[in-house]
């Protein structure tokens, strides 16, 4: 469809990008990607013919756009602009009635039926027709932008050039006009090729992505592999987070100031402070943990400052999480920063344990859920590593426990229905690689192994006076 | 929305012809107005009864005196007919520079090519020459000729400053230009004498005692200037978004851009040549117009050049009426009278703008 060969090109005989090799079919929606000045604006004037490039050619359907006028370029390839100059109260139908230009021949230049009919459909798929006869000046941003994309649908293009489409737009518009990009891509065969300056926004909805640094092509490819983390990080020269979109296959990527301005604890784990009411447990904090939690409310990755454990209802999950909701009003505490666990019963918290020595960690196991803090900077691999090493060590606990009483129940803390959450304040040492966290975590399940087999043993005890 | 605008709006586009039509009848009016009015009144039946068979060579009744024939047909009519040529040229040229360089403040001398037609011409009075052949037409040729050198000039000097023509380097070359131009102007006014008082009423602007020969030599200039024009009224609706906007488009904007300066620097020179430099209607005719019917430019050329017409001819016929039989400068009534009309317009336009 559309073909870049060895392009380089720029201003004032500078080339601002340079030997850019790549070729776009037809309908695939292509987003370029890269810092301010790394000639986004200069490849898209490139591609339309609006600069000559001082090298390689660009050739769409196999013939060079040199060899094209502008009309019969603007037949083919449409533009939606990143700067809208207008300087007189033009009406939206006058606006994307310019979209039929290349279209029209002679002198007169009339509008045919044809024309209007095109006109017609470009507002109507954009929804910009109840404004016809409105001026441009009359409309919000949004809808201005609307106006223009009209226009360039009433040219009939086979590509769609946007240099930044979603510049001053609210999310909504954002999404709206990405997902007519993308219908029509689907539908018309329209390939799209686009300026982005949003990641993740380019990461959901482009084919293929181009990344530029300077000028000069860094990588093409799915998405996947361009928003590489370290990639990323050298080209736009800041700290990144690469993680996954929770619905799609699609990376996303998050952003770390360099100063954080949340002040910690000397102990973050003498800092947690433990509450036992007739049919709850509560545990705050003054700094908010990450936590990974196996438990309905709350599952998954969180930040969390307040850790509830509450007996488990013989009622609809619905219902429950209601409950969950009023007690929260009544202790003050917000939903979002709380941690909810589940248990069987309430008792007095069974075990607990608190690591002196760095790196500081605690332990508490209150009725059969299993709650870890550790005081140190976790990647998301070590938090899964140490839910992996808790709970082997529990069952190993319950397990050996078990052969020692020949039997007995220890039902009280049954592996199957355990529930664990482990929670790290993200400060201070970091546990990056296997060999720094599978020191701390041996430590940690041996410790849980300790703890859980002698709650074990007072239970089993209870149970032996009953 | 503003609906009256709106109707108006919708009306002029589905019926071209009528706005055509509505616009050759308004200046038609305006002319027997203006060959009527004066010093001397004469009736508009007997008038336009001499118009009509002047135009088509009938030989005239014994009824209607030969005095009115004479101030209709040798007084009058040259000067409204060459009223009307320079307001529709001035119009015209006002509103493709106001397109083109997508500044409602430009006007046809924002180029400085006028200033090059004034300089020619006041030289000419400075010198008192009078070149052999052309005799009495020595001042509007010196005029349009200094005109073109000008606009060479000019674009030869946004050419080496860049390659593209861009609006913004335009405007300042012209401004360059005129006041470099403007201070050689000056510089005569300082050091004339005698002439002082007519090269001043040259600069106000007069179309009086000029016959017909100068709107003859003004014609063929007119003409093509505004063919230049209509030729590009749909590209110039593209580049009021920009130059680069209207390259997506598909138009050649080099080329294009080049065809509307000339066509309105013809226009503007031509006019200057013969008329001096009249203020005010190439500055707020379009802007009348486009409040009435829109910016488009395929209507608002046209319409500009018909209200334009009209508006100079009575002006001019104010100018010889007001304190008749003295006249004023045609300059000083385009001002006394547009301003008002177009600040009440601009008044109502915004009002409703902000109701609707």
């Amino acid at each position: 469809m559309l073909e870049v060969e060895n392009v380089t090109g720029g201003y004032g005989g500078f080339p601002i990008v340079q030997q850019l090799q790549f070729h776009v079919d037809a309908g695939e929606i292509l987003g370029i990607i890269g810092p301010n000045g790394s000639g986004k604006s200069t490849l898209l004037k490139l591609l339309y013919g609006g600069l000559k490039p001082y090298d390689g050619k660009v050739s769409i359907q196999a013939v060079p756009l040199t060899s094209l006028s502008q009309k019969e370029i603007a037949k083919q390839i449409a533009v939606l602009p990143q700067h809208m100059e207008n300087t007189f109260y033009y009406t939206v139908q006058e606006v994307v009635e310019l979209g039929r230009y290349p279209h029209q021949k002679g002198w007169f230049g009339r509008d045919s039926a044809g024309d209007r009919e095109k006109m017609e459909e470009a507002m109507r798929e954009t929804d910009v027709l109840k404004f016809a006869s409105q001026t441009l000046e009359s409309l919000s941003g949004g809808e201005k932008q609307r106006v223009f994309l009209a226009r360039a649908l009433a040219q009939e293009p086979r590509v769609l050039l946007l240099d930044e489409p979603t510049n001053h737009l609210d999310i909504s518009f954002q999404v709206q006009l990405l997902d007519t990009l993308k219908q029509w891509s689907r539908e018309k065969g329209m390939t799209v090729i686009a300026a982005l300056h949003d990641l993740n926004i380019a990461a959901i909805y482009s084919d293929r992505l181009l990344l530029l640094d300077n000028g000069r092509q860094k990588a093409l490819g799915k998405p996947s592999s361009v928003l590489e983390k370290s990639q990323l990080e050298t080209v736009y020269e800041a700290k990144l987070y690469r993680r996954e979109h929770p619905s799609l296959p699609r990376p996303q990527l998050f952003l770390e100031p360099r100063y954080i301005s949340e002040t910690y604890p000397p102990s973050c784990i003498e800092d947690l402070k433990i509450e036992q009411q007739a049919d709850y447990v509560m545990i705050t904090s003054s700094i908010y943990w990450k936590t990974l939690s196996t438990e309905i409310i709350g599952s998954g990755f969180g930040w969390h400052s307040c850790f509830l454990y509450k007996r488990m209802e013989e009622q609809a999950e619905e219902k429950q999480k209601q409950q969950f909701y009023e007690l929260l009003d009544e202790r003050k505490t917000k939903k979002h920063e709380t941690a909810v666990m589940l248990l069987p019963y309430i008792s007095e918290i069974a075990a607990s344990y608190r690591s002196e020595r760095e790196p500081g960690f605690a332990i508490f196991i209150i009725s059969g859920g299993v709650s870890i803090f550790i005081d140190g900077k976790l990647t998301e691999a070590a938090y899964t590593h140490f839910l992996v090493k808790v709970v082997e060590a529990v069952s190993r606990a319950c397990y050996d426990k078990q052969i020692q009483t020949k039997g007995a129940s220890a039902d009280k803390l049954d592996v199957s229905t355990a529930a664990v959450l482990i929670a790290a304040s993200q400060r201070g040492s970091l546990y990056q690689t296997q060999e720094s966290y599978s020191l701390l975590s041996t430590k940690i399940a041996q410790a849980v192994y300790h703890v859980v087999f002698d709650e074990v043993e007072e239970e089993w005890h209870e149970n032996q006076q009953l | 929305m503003n609906w009256p605008n709106w109707c108006i709006r919708m009306y002029l586009r589905s019926s071209i012809v009528l706005s055509y039509g509505g616009g050759i009848l308004f200046v038609g009016l305006c002319m027997i107005a203006g060959v009527s009015l004066g010093s001397i009144s004469i009736p508009v039946s007997v008038s336009s009864d001499i118009l009509w068979r002047a135009l088509w060579n009938v030989k005239m009744p014994e009824r209607i005196p030969e005095s009115d024939i004479a101030i209709v047909l040798n007084i009058r009519l040259p000067r409204v007919i060459l009223a009307a040529l320079v307001g529709a040229a001035l119009a015209a040229a006002g509103a493709a520079f106001q397109g083109l360089l997508k500044n409602p403040l430009a006007d046809p001398y924002t180029l400085g090519v006028s200033s090059g037609s004034a300089l020619g011409a006041v030289v000419v009075l400075y010198a008192g020459v009078s070149l052999p052949v052309l005799g009495s037409f020595t001042l509007p040729v010196i005029s349009i000729i200094t005109g073109f050198l000008t606009l060479f000039f000019i674009l030869a000097f946004v050419r080496w400053i860049e390659k593209t023509l861009r609006t913004e380097t335009i405007i300042l070359a012209g401004i360059i230009v005129s006041s470099f131009l403007g201070s050689f102007l000056s510089l005569i006014i300082a050091l004339t004498g005698e002439e002082l008082r007519q090269i001043i009423s040259w600069l106000l602007g007069s179309v009086s005692m000029r016959g017909f020969e100068y709107a003859g030599l003004m014609l063929p200039f007119f003409i093509i200037g505004l063919i230049l024009l209509m030729g590009n009224r749909r590209e110039l609706n593209a580049l009021v978004f920009g130059e680069e906007t209207a390259k997506t488009l598909g138009v050649n904007t080099g080329k294009r851009s080049l065809l509307i300066l000339t066509g309105a620097s013809l226009l503007t020179g031509s006019a200057v040549a013969v008329s001096g430099t009249i203020g005010f209607v190439g500055l707020v005719v379009p802007h009348l117009v486009r409040l009435l019917a829109g910016p488009d430019h395929r209507l608002l050329l046209p319409l500009s050049v018909f209200t334009g017409a009209g508006f100079l001819v009575l002006t001019d016929l104010g100018a010889r009426t007001i304190i008749a039989p003295s006249e004023l400068p045609i300059g000083v009534i385009t001002a006394m009278l547009g301003a008002p009309v177009f600040g009440i317009l601009l008044y109502h336009q915004r009002r409703l703008q902000r109701k609707g």
